[in-house]
């Protein structure tokens, strides 16, 4: 056969085991939430709770410290 | 998350507070003591700034060398201790995961069918299942995989219990591939043994740590501290033996000072699946590699994460029948610090991220100057080549009114003193470790005293010799994270990794260079340096050469470890289903004979 080419039987003999191990091999469908952590404060964030600490607004300081952590 | 008194669990206690500062006291002494002694040998001649410069770079070099070296001091004080524990069945569910990217699938599966063997003679089998997860790029090793799992699944009669998944889009790489699973399949369990596709681990281990877990609310990752394994190179088996007889006693420092904000070394670790779903999901940082993108060195980050909820991330170096292997030339080493190297730079992006605790940011900082520290020592190099350059005249009449000459004090024992006191740093806890093993008994797991004295100092020859080498890696390293170039994932080359002399100057050839060119250039410049750089240089110029020759098989009988004197059982098995396996795949690749007379 041309090269590259995989002979019918082969074909057939691929999927038959790809097809065994999607069987065989499936992991259990039990799904788990997994969040997305803020590592990074947002570049507005950070210049907004800079301002508002400089002019000492309490309530965005804290909202800040809020959005910042766990 | 845990509730607020777990939370409280997280905090330093008292003798995690006592190591740290017993560690800091003694690094800040050293560095004090290396900074003040220089300061008076640069100013012999008068100060200027190249000495204060110099200074400046011993009392850094110097507190990173005591900091490592008082880590494995008071690693010394202590023996680890297994946790008192009800001896009472476990009940918990847990996924062994076995993440694989191009790896050999005979030789990872074969690890699988000898740890499920393991586990299946504790009699708690129906505990555990194994997940194996591909991220292989490469379509014939994909193909190789699925039909070796299936002689995986027959031979251990384990459907329903060892699982395949190949995922089509590698995003986000290993970190990707573990919250892939735990996103499809991890509300089914309570624990996930995280393992490397090189790992192998004792049953009765991994029933151990999920007793620990079991016992301990609290505890949201367990890490074991691995023993490398089946090294047959110069270079692998000098790390093998530094792995088993100088590692645990630093990991017992580590252990005292990290607390309840303790490693994770991405493999031979176990996670509470719930806390790590609840707290471990990376994002991609804004930007592009290397600083932006997917966070690769993701486990320093996901045991800050579960600190950060209040979990507690603790090693228990006390446990043994943790493995696994490790690479056996300095080229396939390089690689893969490269990969850390990149991972550890990223984590600048980190250390300053809302609510870590304190020691995981200092943890950051850490893997940072680990590989920083070598520029700190490749700048005093240079700096002294300026100073020597820049050295006024002595002034043999500095006061007008004095007529007989005055000769500048020599301070050269100061020096002398300083770089004893540094070489004592890099040597003095492996010589006391080696002491301690001798008079405790554990020597006779490396042969006995004697022969464990001889391979420490054999194993400290090679480690000098190969240090300038590394450094140079590692500085090359660097200096591409820091201009932008993405070293990415290269596949680990697990198996012989023999290099001939010609392989060896195709990948330090440049170190040779730069070694040569270095030391011309001091004599030429700075002739008074030449034979303080030499134990530097000298390696360099011969990288090639030691590249070559630490790659080649081990012939001494030196550096034995106990895997090779009472191996754990499981490595026992993993050689026998191998043997089975590959005298099966020989047999099968084996022409058919046609009879006589056909």
């Amino acid at each position: 056969m041309g090269g590259g080419v995989k002979h019918s039987s082969e074909f057939l003999r691929d999927t038959s085991v790809s097809q065994m191990v999607e069987r065989v091999g499936a992991l259990p469908d039990a799904p788990l939430a997994m969040p997305t952590q803020r590592l990074e404060a947002e570049p507005g964030a950070r210049l907004f709770g800079s301002l508002a600490r400089l002019i000492g607004l309490d309530r965005f300081r804290a909202d800040t410290a809020r959005r910042g952590g766990n | 998350m845990p509730g607020p008194g777990l939370a409280r669990a997280a905090a330093a206690g008292p003798s995690t507070l006592r190591a740290r500062l017993l560690v800091l006291a003694v690094s800040l002494a050293a560095a004090a003591t290396g900074f003040m002694l220089f300061l008076q040998f640069g100013s012999s001649d008068g100060l200027d700034g190249w000495d204060i410069l110099r200074s400046l770079l011993i009392l850094l070099s110097t507190f990173w060398l005591a900091w490592g070296a008082a880590q494995g001091l008071i690693g010394l004080t202590t023996r680890a201790e297994a946790p008192a524990l009800a001896d009472r069945p476990i009940t918990g569910k847990t996924a062994i995961l076995v993440p694989v990217y191009n790896e050999d699938p005979v030789t990872t599966f074969a690890r699988v069918a000898a740890m499920d063997a393991s586990i299946a003679a504790t009699g708690t089998q129906a505990s555990f299942h194994f997940a194996i997860l591909s991220d292989t790029r490469n379509e014939a090793v994909a193909a190789r995989e699925e039909e070796w799992f299936l002689r995986l699944i027959a031979d251990r009669q384990a459907e329903g219990r060892i699982f395949y998944r190949r995922r089509k889009v590698n995003t986000g790489k290993k970190a990707g591939n573990i919250e892939d699973f735990i996103t499809r399949s991890g509300a089914a369990y309570d624990f996930a043994l995280i393992l490397d596709a090189d790992s192998l681990m004792e049953g009765a281990t991994i029933v151990e740590m999920v007793r620990r877990m079991e016992a301990a609310p609290d505890l949201g990752l367990l890490q074991s501290l691995p023993k490398v394994i089946n090294a047959s190179s110069r270079f692998g088996r000098a790390m093998q033996f530094s792995a088993s007889f100088f590692s645990p006693v630093f990991a017992r420092g580590l252990a005292m000072m990290q607390g309840r904000t303790g490693p994770f070394w991405g493999h031979n670790a176990m996670v509470r699946v719930r806390a790590f779903a609840e707290s471990c999901g990376l994002p991609a940082l804004r930007g592009t590699p290397p600083f932006g993108g997917h966070i690769l060195s993701h486990d320093y980050v996901e045991a800050a994460l579960l600190a950060r909820a209040g979990w507690t991330v603790r090693l228990d170096d006390d446990l043994e029948g943790s493995f696994e292997e490790g690479p056996e030339n300095i080229v396939d080493h390089a690689k893969r610090d490269r990969r850390w190297c990149q991972g550890n730079l990223q984590h600048a992006r980190l250390v300053g991220a809302p609510g870590l605790k304190f020691w995981s940011r200092w943890v950051f900082v850490q893997g940072i100057l680990a590989y920083i520290a070598p520029l700190f020592w490749l700048a005093f190099i240079i700096a002294s080549v300026f100073a020597q350059i820049y050295a006024p005249a002595p002034d043999y009449f500095p006061d007008d009114n004095w007529p007989f000459p005055v000769f500048p004090a020599d301070e050269t024992t100061k020096a002398i003193g300083l770089a004893v006191g540094i070489f004592g740093l890099l040597l003095l806890p492996k010589l006391l470790i080696a002491i301690d093993a001798w008079a405790s008994g554990r020597a006779q797991g490396f042969g006995g005293g004697g022969r464990a004295t001889l391979s420490t100092l054999t194993e400290l020859l090679i480690s000098s010799i190969l240090a300038p080498i590394l450094l140079a890696y590692q500085s090359r390293s660097v200096f591409q994270v820091l201009f932008g170039i993405d070293g990415g994932w290269p596949t680990n080359n697990r198996g012989d990794g023999t290099l001939t002399l010609a392989e060896a100057w195709a990948a330090s050839g440049w170190i040779s260079v730069i070694g040569l060119v270095g030391l011309v250039c001091v004599y030429w410049l700075a002739p008074g340096l030449v034979l303080w750089l030499l134990p530097v240089v000298l390696p360099m110029i011969l990288a090639p050469v030691m590249v070559s020759w630490s790659s080649r098989d081990s012939r001494s009988g030196l550096m034995t470890v106990p895997s090779e004197l009472a191996p754990s059982p499981v490595i026992g098995l993993h050689v026998e289903v191998l043997r089975a396996w590959l005298g099966d795949a020989a047999r099968a690749a084996e022409p058919a004979v046609a009879p006589a007379g056909a």
